[in-house]
């Protein structure tokens, strides 16, 4: 913060200082959790707003993905999913990562977006990205009812892994938390960073195993470097609870690491540059 | 405690309010506040204007542009602090200061309490949702518990006067319901300190028959004000020692009389 004590034209500056003593306004959890409802509850229902089909068409978007993908890479390149039918394997990526990188996205434009609450209140911020990742949580938790549906018709056994799904879920939503709170620190600064993460999510997207299998990747050089993306080890680990594929510890321990780390950097970064997002 | 006080008028601007001694009864201090802004030629927006602009000559030229400059004052409880000055003054940038929406560049800030805002009228409306719903949200917003919400919810319906209303999307609303509703929401926060914008000077007449008193209501049960406004009879009704800003710097500090008269005259008068 500068010297402390710069001698200016007129009195001495004091280091800035800006200290609550007692009661200040944000001090129970309880308030910050009762906002994070809110503004959750907000996102839902304006996307569901005047449709009641507002929630099938959340759907259409990963199963047309499914169609073109299963023409793509099954009928063309002639690609099977270790031994599951592929359209299911398929669904069980596309859906956690749409869930991903949806929520991502959404919360990093969550400063910028809501800049005229922010301009004129004084709620802890980080309440905007983490309602943007649970409103998107939410609908990847009502579509998994269908999903196991889908999965079942399909003639794929249910394992005792299925018992871990909180546990996918969970990394999911730290990782979708910390990545957003990340870059929605730094999108009031650099409005062209938009376009970067678009791009840079559709490459991730294709370096995780969603529309391939793993086994694919034959050279061990690169299946090193390929690993050390934590999503792979979250996706494999969906496609373990999901679907009873063999779990691999080594790609999951990759990812509970990465999403950890990601979750604090994300919020220390953001704790540090939003106070900063009123000032451009 | 060393008090920074400057004064570029010349006169002192020690009156009885600074017998406030730090620690005690002060609700709000603040001490030789600076805020910066970086006032840059064209502020680049993005990665790639950044990156052209780093190889052109004064690409990333700025100046720097000082908001506030050395305010210092203490606020005791119940008090009411009006700010006058003319646009560009400072006393939009002193709020929010205040508040901590903006970080400040220099100085002290010491709150002792809930601070709770009126900056805007309506902030985080929803046009969508009804009356109901948005109280609960906006309630939210400014820092209200679920339970706080529900129990004021009759209080400030009543005091926004919407009737039936209520239960309809406020885009349906009037302008004065709006403000009304807005207004009524802020003083349900039970905030030590309410901070308020300019909002007292967009109302009609009507909503400041209703507003004022209830300031003054909340003023004696010992809320404490700073409240910056062009309309000067509005301030000097309202508070009970007035400041003037000036470029960012506090020209005078005192009763309301004393500083509306001082300040009355550099007022630029309305062409007629």
């Amino acid at each position: 913060m500068g010297t402390p004590f710069e001698v200016g034209l007129e009195t001495k500056k004091m280091q800035p200082v800006y200290q609550v003593v007692g009661d200040a306004n944000w001090n129970s959890l309880n308030k910050i959790i009762a906002l994070i409802r809110h503004l959750t509850w907000r996102s839902l229902a304006s996307r569901y707003r005047g449709s009641a089909l507002g929630f099938v068409w959340t759907l259409v978007n990963p199963i047309m993905l499914m169609f073109v993908y299963t023409f793509v890479f099954k009928n063309i390149f002639g690609q099977s999913a270790a031994g599951v039918p592929f359209q299911v394997y398929l669904m069980t990526g596309i859906l956690a990562w749409n869930f991903f990188s949806t929520a991502a996205i959404q919360a990093s434009v969550s400063l910028v977006s809501g800049a005229s609450l922010v301009n004129k209140s004084t709620f802890p911020r980080i309440v905007l990205p983490v309602s943007a990742v649970l409103a998107n949580a939410v609908n990847y938790l009502v579509a998994l009812p269908l999903l196991f549906a889908f999965i079942l018709i399909s003639g794929v056994p249910l394992t005792g892994y299925v018992l871990l799904l909180p546990i996918s879920f969970l990394l999911l939503t730290i990782m979708a938390i910390g990545l957003g709170a990340f870059l929605a620190s730094l999108m009031p600064f650099f409005m062209d960073l938009q376009h970067l993460i678009e791009v840079f999510f559709t490459m991730w997207f294709f370096l995780t195993p969603i529309v391939y299998e793993i086994g694919l990747i034959k050279d061990p050089g690169w299946r090193a470097w390929y690993d050390l993306n934590p999503m792979v080890g979250i996706v494999q680990f969906i496609h373990t609870v999901f679907l009873g594929l063999p779990l691999n510890v080594s790609t999951l321990l990759t990812s509970v690491l990465g999403s950890v780390l990601m979750l604090v950097i994300g919020l220390l970064i953001f704790r540090r540059l939003a106070p900063h997002c009123t000032e451009v | 405690m060393i008090q920074f006080r400057f004064s570029r008028s010349g006169e002192s601007t020690l009156g009885e309010y600074d017998s406030v001694s730090p620690g005690s009864d002060a609700i709000l201090e603040i001490e030789g506040v600076w805020r910066k802004y970086r006032r840059w030629e064209r502020r680049p927006t993005s990665f790639k204007d950044a990156f052209v602009r780093l190889f052109q000559r004064n690409g990333l030229a700025y100046e720097d542009f000082w908001a506030l400059k050395d305010v210092s004052f203490s606020l005791k409880r119940g008090e009411a602090l009006g700010i006058c000055g003319g646009n560009g003054s400072g006393k939009s940038t002193l709020l929010k200061v205040l508040a901590h929406i903006l970080p400040l560049t220099y100085g002290r800030v010491t709150v002792r309490g809930k601070i709770t805002t009126l900056l805007d009228l309506g902030t985080g409306f929803l046009p969508e949702l009804t009356g109901r719903e948005n109280i609960a949200l906006n309630g939210a917003i400014m820092g209200l518990s679920n339970a706080e919400v529900a129990s004021h919810m009759d209080s400030i319906i009543a005091f926004a006067d919407l009737g039936s209303f209520i239960n309809s999307p406020i885009k349906t609303y009037s302008a004065g319901m709006y403000m009304r509703l807005g207004f009524a929401i802020a003083i349900h926060v039970d905030a030590d300190i309410l901070l308020i914008d300019e909002i007292l000077a967009v109302g009609d007449e009507e909503f400041h028959r209703k507003c004022i008193p209830e300031l003054k209501r909340m003023q004696r049960n010992g809320t404490s004000m700073v409240i910056a406004s062009h309309a000067l009879p509005m301030l000097s009704e309202l508070c009970d020692r007035v400041m003037w800003l000036n470029g960012g710097r506090v020209m005078m500090d005192g009763k309301p009389a004393e500083v509306l008269e001082r300040y009355s005259p550099h007022l630029i008068p309305a062409n007629d």
